[in-house]
């Protein structure tokens, strides 16, 4: 399967020379449980499920999909396992700089797309749409 | 021990601009982030990032400036990260039409012990 990675690049004007920007989207899913466990011994298969399932969102491309498992220790001393899904250069509707509204329709089809899989509860979506230059 | 800051990074939390939480064209913000910063005496930076954050709690806007430079120098004393942190609340204060609760700056500490490694620390105003 091949994915076509766009960037939309401006040039800005600075001083005397030109400072180019990137345009980037990226989804955090944090406080995932899969089959209510925070560090699943077979994530091959949260991955493949994930994977699949956002891959049917109409209108969504994303150039990387990422499981994060860490063990926290916290300063009590106290030791707490977490997982993260993680969408890298994410374009929605062919558009990589999301308005309010587009990002607002695209974390409401990811909370759907969520909804429909037992397997898996979180504790929240979160788009984030940058510049950089 | 002393401490030598290098990988310096700020992050300005909360903000709005315009009274907007969101920026659907951020060009105009952007610019103004940077003839701000041209004002903070030998400071530079790699890059300038303008981020929409959407979660549960709501809409919001980060900046974070990558890659600082200042006093021509990547290694900051606690004192210059004290006094950087001071000149960025100072311009960033100038551009009226942005509002932000505070400013993060993030820094790798290497303790000048060859066996202690890095550490992360963090600086806020």
């Amino acid at each position: 399967m091949f994915f076509l990675r766009i960037q939309l690049l401006v040039g800005l004007r600075v001083g005397n020379g030109v400072r180019m920007s990137v345009d980037d989207t990226q989804v955090y899913v944090t406080g995932v449980l899969y089959q209510e466990d925070a560090y699943p011994s077979d994530p091959s298969a949260l991955f493949k499920l994930i994977d699949e399932a956002f891959r049917q969102i109409s209108g969504l491309e994303f150039w990387e999909l990422l499981i994060n498992r860490a063990e926290c220790k916290f300063a009590n001393s106290t030791t707490r396992e977490q997982l993260l899904i993680f969408m890298k250069d994410v374009v929605y509707n062919s558009v990589t700089f999301l308005s309010d509204t587009q990002s607002s329709s695209l974390r409401t089809a990811i909370i759907n797309k969520l909804g429909t899989l037992a397997d898996i509860t979180y504790v929240d979506v979160e788009i984030r749409t940058s510049r950089t230059t | 021990m002393s401490t030598k800051h290098t990988g310096i990074r700020a992050y300005v939390y909360q903000c709005t601009y315009d009274s907007a939480s969101w920026i659907d064209n951020p060009a105009t913000m952007i610019s103004d982030l940077q003839t701000a910063l041209s004002g903070i005496s030998n400071f530079s930076y790699n890059w300038l990032k303008v981020a929409n954050v959407k979660n549960t709690s709501g809409s919001k806007i980060e900046i974070e400036i990558n890659g600082i430079y200042y006093n021509s120098k990547t290694q900051l004393s606690s004192a210059e990260i004290d006094s950087l942190l001071s000149d960025l609340n100072t311009v960033l204060l100038t551009i009226t039409d942005l509002y932000f609760l505070y400013i993060d700056i993030c820094a790798d500490v290497f303790l000048e012990d060859p066996t202690a490694g890095w550490v992360e620390s963090w600086k806020r105003g």
